[in-house]
């Protein structure tokens, strides 16, 4: 295996987490609920499915396990805002601060034990075409599930008609209700959907990517959250989001073994954060649709479509039925 | 009359206690289940804060800061702005603190200070205060500035900037980092000389009146921008309806600005009180250890009201400190591993509880001012 393949197989290994709670806050978002609580569901579910393999010894009830507790968090902020009419930043918030104190409390007994791996299973033959096939098909279950669910959930946004209902429930809330979507119950649908991915990203993390229970996964919902603002909402970009920073992480770390360049590792573990503030920057500020201006005509649609996105118009508004 | 006017409170009053109550059965069972006995639960708490006269000297140790800071967020969640980035901005006003230290006294043995302007004991507490606001207050413009040029989320500027002031505090005093005392492995800077150590009430070694004055003036400054400024009125305007009140000719930008400024200072001058604490007296590597998440679920709790702040902050400042003991209490006298951070869970269990119980009521018994008023006149007209 070569430098780069190894480093790219890497950030995909590496990713996969951010990728999979990315997709499904994307899609809460989409139905126009802000479900702010990841870092903390990213903690706690990590926890649970840690706890419950090493109890039972089962990966299936492990990784279910955790896709409850993220769908039972997105419950709340989904009930609060909906039923309660509650602040979904407000309940969000709370939740994080407290589901990461109580996988904390709970993960003690649990803490830095040896637990059990999803089983490596590169794929026979794909895995053998020469660089993209270890960096893409030499990895676990959870891996390849991150990247079949970028593709999925692109497809269907864009591509089926429950799709379309789901944008235009976070679109045009009132529209859609008219035209007798039932608005409320696919925002709960959608919301326990997102909360049970991103229990999945929990799980991808102690079951694969950091194996066990360290209580050093804080910041990587943040993360999650973030890219989903740098990828506009779109599954690709998002997606797109997750592997930059993770990249950018990697290469940072190797900065830090490099002689030439001699950077403190505090200064190094800076970067992610500064990136994240560029790319919202980047994202929010309207730098690039700036940028449109000056590319070559002949490119000039394919950027502006590249770049043109909005975040869904109703997200973290209450719909009443009239 | 006098009649119906309780039957009307008695949701507003009910849904904290419901709420309490509900996060109080939820602790409970957590203890049962771990085979904790709760009925002694609450004298470890007593018994590690309020006790002893040292105990309560210690708990308005941890008081203070915890009140300052929540005093700040008052401003900016009437503003209607999540400064999650207060953590940062606490942390940073650690760091503001201790340059001024090594910057006007003889931090080290032999070497004069760095700027020698001949300053006594009061100069340089005065001048460190001083940084350690400017520091929070700098680190909270830097995420206002984000929000209104730049577009970005305020949550997450203050989030990225949280992580950012406390990679750099660990780039200050680990690993041979600048300000870590050569040849040291601890994470920690050198103690600060006598010169820049508060002084001390009676024999309380860890409680210093300074800190209770400058918090005590910050709630009379809160309470005033809050009840009798205009300022405050245009705050609560943009939390109310940040468009309306742009037009109606509120300077939006420079009140987002001023707000998170003046809550990032106090937050700052929450950092120094840490780091300057007589039984701390440098900085560590956790200056802020949550506690400027712990004052935003103080807000939340208080509902942003100034008057409330401080009771609701002395409440969890109990808890947090009893934490300690509690853990201690179960390990030596029943032999069971309870992590303190338990109380955590119990803090913001309570703050979700309360938040759940009056979104209830709010919902199912609407407080009459918010039902539709009925022109009887106007129906009969018509």
């Amino acid at each position: 295996m070569t430098g780069l393949e190894s480093t790219l197989r890497g950030i995909v290994r590496a990713a996969a987490p951010i990728v999979i709670a990315g997709q499904g806050e994307l899609l809460t978002e989409r139905a126009g609920v802000i479900n702010l609580s990841l870092n903390g569901t990213i903690m706690l579910s990590a926890m649970t499915a840690h706890a419950v393999v090493r109890n039972t010894g089962s990966l299936t009830q492990a990784v279910l396990a955790a896709m409850a507790v993220g769908a039972a968090v997105a419950f709340i902020v989904v009930f609060s805002s909906i039923a309660l009419k509650l602040n979904q930043v407000a309940v969000g918030f709370i939740l994080t601060i407290l589901c990461a104190d109580l996988a904390i409390f709970l993960g003690k007994p649990h803490f830095n034990q040896p637990g059990k791996q999803v089983p490596h299973t590169p794929i026979p033959i794909l895995s053998d075409i020469p660089l993209i096939g270890r960096v893409l098909f030499d990895h676990n279950v959870l891996i390849y599930f991150s990247l079949i669910l970028i593709g999925l959930v692109w497809f269907y946004i864009y591509r089926t008609r429950p799709g379309l209902t789901l944008r235009s429930i976070g679109e045009q809330p009132e529209a859609a209700f008219v035209r007798g979507t039932p608005v409320q119950a696919l925002r709960y649908a959608y919301t326990v959907l997102g909360g049970a991915l991103v229990g999945l990203a929990g799980a991808t993390y102690s079951l694969s990517v950091k194996l066990g229970w360290k209580e050093d996964l804080s910041g990587e919902g943040w993360i999650a959250l973030a890219i989903v603002i740098f990828g506009l909402w779109v599954p690709g970009r998002v997606a797109l989001g997750a592997y930059l920073i993770v990249g950018l992480r990697s290469v940072a770390i190797d900065l830090q073994d490099n002689d030439v360049i001699d950077l403190p590792a505090q200064i190094v573990n800076m970067l992610p954060w500064f990136l994240m503030i560029v790319t919202l920057l980047f994202a929010t500020s309207g730098v690039l649709e700036r940028l449109v201006r000056f590319t070559p005509d002949r490119f000039k649609p394919t950027v502006r479509r590249f770049l043109r996105a909005a975040p869904p118009r109703a997200l973290g508004t209450t719909f009443e039925k009239h | 009359m006098f009649l119906n006017a309780v039957i009307d409170m008695l949701p507003a009053i009910l849904a904290p206690v419901f709420g309490i109550v509900a996060a109080l059965g939820i602790i409970i069972l957590i203890l049962e289940w771990q085979g904790a006995d709760p009925q002694v639960a609450w004298d470890y708490v007593y018994e590690g804060t309020l006790k002893t006269a040292a105990n309560r000297a210690d708990l308005m140790a941890f008081w203070m800061p915890l009140a300052i800071t929540a005093f700040g967020l008052v401003l900016t969640f009437t503003a209607g702005l999540w400064n999650i980035g207060v953590e940062g901005q606490l942390v940073m006003g650690a760091i503001g603190g201790t340059w001024a230290v090594r910057l006007f006294t003889e931090y080290e043995a032999g070497k004069g200070p760095a700027l020698d302007l001949g300053l006594g004991r009061d100069g340089v507490l005065i001048l460190c205060f001083v940084f350690a606001a400017a520091a929070g207050a700098l680190w909270a413009v830097v995420a206002a500035v984000l929000k209104t040029r730049g577009g970005v989320n305020e949550i997450f500027g203050g989030v990225a900037l949280n992580f950012i002031a406390q990679t750099f505090n660990m780039y200050l005093i680990s690993n041979g980092g600048p300000w870590q005392p050569v040849g040291s492995r601890a994470t920690e800077t050198a103690r600060f000389p006598e010169i820049a150590r508060l002084p001390t009430h009676a024999e309380f070694r860890r409680l210093s009146p300074t800190t209770i004055y400058i918090t005590i003036g910050a709630f009379v400054l809160i309470l005033l921008i809050m009840y009798v400024s205009r300022w405050g009125l245009q705050l609560r305007a943009m939390g109310k309806n940040q468009r309306s009140a742009f037009l109606l000719g509120v300077h939006t930008e420079r009140n987002i600005i001023l707000s998170m400024a003046l809550c990032g200072s106090l937050a700052g001058l929450a950092g120094a009180f840490r780091v300057l604490a007589p039984d701390v007296t440098k900085l560590t590597a956790t200056p802020s250890g949550g506690m400027g998440f712990l004052a935003i679920l103080v807000v939340l709790l208080a509902s942003t009201s100034a008057i409330l702040t401080p009771f609701v902050s002395f409440v969890f400042a109990v808890l947090s400190k009893g934490g300690q003991r509690l853990e201690s209490g179960y390990q030596w006298d029943y032999g069971l591993t309870l992590d303190r951070s338990l109380v955590r869970v119990l803090q913001s269990t309570v703050v979700l509880m309360v938040v759940l119980a009056f979104g209830v009521r709010n919902r199912y018994f609407p407080p009459r001012s918010t039902l539709p008023v009925v022109d009887e006149d106007e129906v009969a007209r018509t």
